[in-house]
């Protein structure tokens, strides 16, 4: 997603280009993605290519953070470490405290068990199936509001139109904050996302982190029916949520719900574009969307989340040591073709148990959410548009780092 | 080994073979029964593994606890007296011949 220079004196095994001795010289590949790089190319076949190479192997610079990891692209493999929290850590996986000079943490992505189930134990409802379910109404209309904006147009640019802004409505929504915000977040996510400068990562992330700040401080004595309420009322341990506490949950919400469900929407959309056929049946078959958004899931996983192994282990038969950086590249996993035979090829009755949303006790707590807003936003689009297709010429560039990215996405229909 | 049945919300049944100590959920995911999704591997917090368990057997099972209890509050298709988390049944030889009826949804 994104990486910061400061980063690379964190840790010994984030130092960019350094390799330890118990990295064996054949396990030793370059990672293809890495900092400011683009590509015009799916960027899935890309990564899908490294299935001809080693089944763990160490990537002397890998994203987020451009220092060295080991890269596992078997969606078993990746299980095994998401559940195995003995061995691997996820604290400090995420640079936005440090590189805003402060001392929390995201919660509950950075914390590790026991502690993580009990602040997970207080965000759960918000974001249960439950509770999402009956969101619905809200995030159709949002999604309606934003096609009806260029439906006779007969074309429009998704990603600047749609999949961006789409998930921060929803974010402001839930949390309480006002709709009138939406064009000053769109501003700060662009600054985390498409800064060329750590100094403007550093702005827009001191922004959010004020902001969300100064909304905490302004609630407290009276807390709302919203989000920011429910953790201003929780209790941990008979006591009520610090700071920091607070900060590191909000924060958390904001990076985890905004560019994630904005680029799988966009990766999704773009697979229907360029496949009439997949688009048309799946206009015939409406009832199909939520399985065909798990088989795109899974093939078109666009995040990489990180860990650091704590206590040496061994993983088939490769020797992981403690300080030891870890990479799970969801797009990688999605293409092992022993788990998915013909990984390239997307077949929506696959029903595949995919990591995209990871696994384990930090699997995403939002992916309840994400799964409505992308069916949602498929079902209007096909509701309210004839079949679209990639405009003609258009030349689509995605940003391939910590997070796949399309930059742009121009559409064109029949009007 | 202790077999455990699987009925279908259409009603359709599986009956497979789970070891001893295997939660009724990691079972359900090794032989593809379909409708427990399970999704965060047991670590009880994605409530995508609700099953109803049949009266008979209700009783024979430790009552659900703490985090499985919260979390039962979550479920898509609500609650009811013999809900469970699957991925918080461990089975027993006692419990050769397990009953679970799937729900309609997970999500």
């Amino acid at each position: 997603m994104l990486q910061t220079s400061d980063e690379k004196k964190t840790s010994a095994g984030r130092l960019e280009g350094s390799i330890p001795d118990h990295v064996p010289a054949e396990l030793i590949r370059e990672f293809p993605f890495s900092r400011g790089a683009t590509t015009t190319a799916l960027p899935h076949d890309i990564l899908q290519r490294l299935n001809d190479g080693p089944e763990i192997f160490y990537a002397p610079k890998a994203p987020p953070l451009g220092g060295s990891a080991w890269v596992f692209r078997r969606a078993e493999h990746c299980r095994q470490i998401y559940l195995d929290t003995e061995h691997f850590s996820s604290g400090a996986i995420w640079p936005f405290s440090k590189m805003t000079g402060g001392n929390w943490m995201l919660i509950p992505a950075e914390v590790d068990p026991p502690l993580h189930s009990r602040y997970r134990q207080i965000l759960n409802p918000l974001f249960s199936p439950k509770a999402i379910a009956a969101l619905d109404d809200k995030v159709v209309m949002c999604a309606r509001e934003y096609v009806s904006a260029f439906k006779d147009r007969g074309q429009c640019e998704f990603v600047k139109e749609f999949s961006f802004e789409f998930p921060i409505r929803i974010f402001l929504e839930l949390m309480g904050l006002p709709l009138e915000k939406t064009a000053q977040f769109l501003e700060w996510e662009r600054g985390l996302l498409y800064a060329s400068s750590v100094e403007e990562v550093q702005a827009s992330t001191q922004a959010v982190v004020d902001y969300l700040n100064a909304e905490i401080a302004a609630r407290r004595d009276a807390p709302g029916v919203d989000f920011i309420g429910h953790v201003l009322r929780a209790q941990i341990d008979g006591r009520k949520l610090d700071n920091n506490e607070l900060l590191g949950i909000c924060f958390t919400l904001f990076i985890g719900g905004l560019d994630t469900v904005s680029t799988h929407l966009a990766l999704m959309i773009r697979h229907l574009a360029e496949h009439p056929d997949h688009q048309a049946y799946l206009r015939a078959n409406r009832t199909k969307i939520p399985e065909a958004v798990e088989e795109m899931m899974r093939a078109y996983g666009g995040t990489s989340i990180s860990r650091q192994c704590v206590k040496d282990t061994t993983i088939a038969g490769v020797s992981i040591k403690a300080g030891d950086w870890v990479l799970i590249p969801a797009g990688l996993a999605g293409r092992d073709p022993i788990e998915y035979p013909e990984p390239q090829d997307i077949r929506f009755d696959r029903c595949p148990r995919h990591v995209s949303f990871g696994y384990g006790p930090h699997m995403c707590l939002g992916m309840h959410l994400a799964r409505r807003e992308m069916r949602i936003a498929i079902e209007t689009m096909f509701e309210m548009l004839p079949p679209f297709r990639i405009a003609p010429g258009a030349e689509i560039v995605s940003e391939i780092c910590g997070m796949i990215l399309p930059r742009s996405l121009p559409l064109v229909w029949d009007v | 080994m202790p077999k455990v049945t699987f009925v279908q919300h259409d009603g359709a049944s599986r009956t497979i073979d789970i070891p001893v100590g295997m939660s009724v959920m990691q079972g359900a995911f090794r032989n593809t029964i379909n409708g427990i999704i399970g999704g965060c591997g047991g670590s009880c917090v994605c409530a995508t593994c609700h099953v109803f368990v049949e009266p008979a057997w209700a009783d024979l099972l430790p009552p659900a606890q703490g985090t499985e209890s919260d979390m039962l509050d979550c479920t898509a298709v609500e609650k009811r007296d013999n809900s469970r988390l699957s991925c918080q049944l461990h089975v027993t030889d006692a419990l050769d011949g397990l009953v679970v009826h799937i729900p309609e949804r997970q999500e």
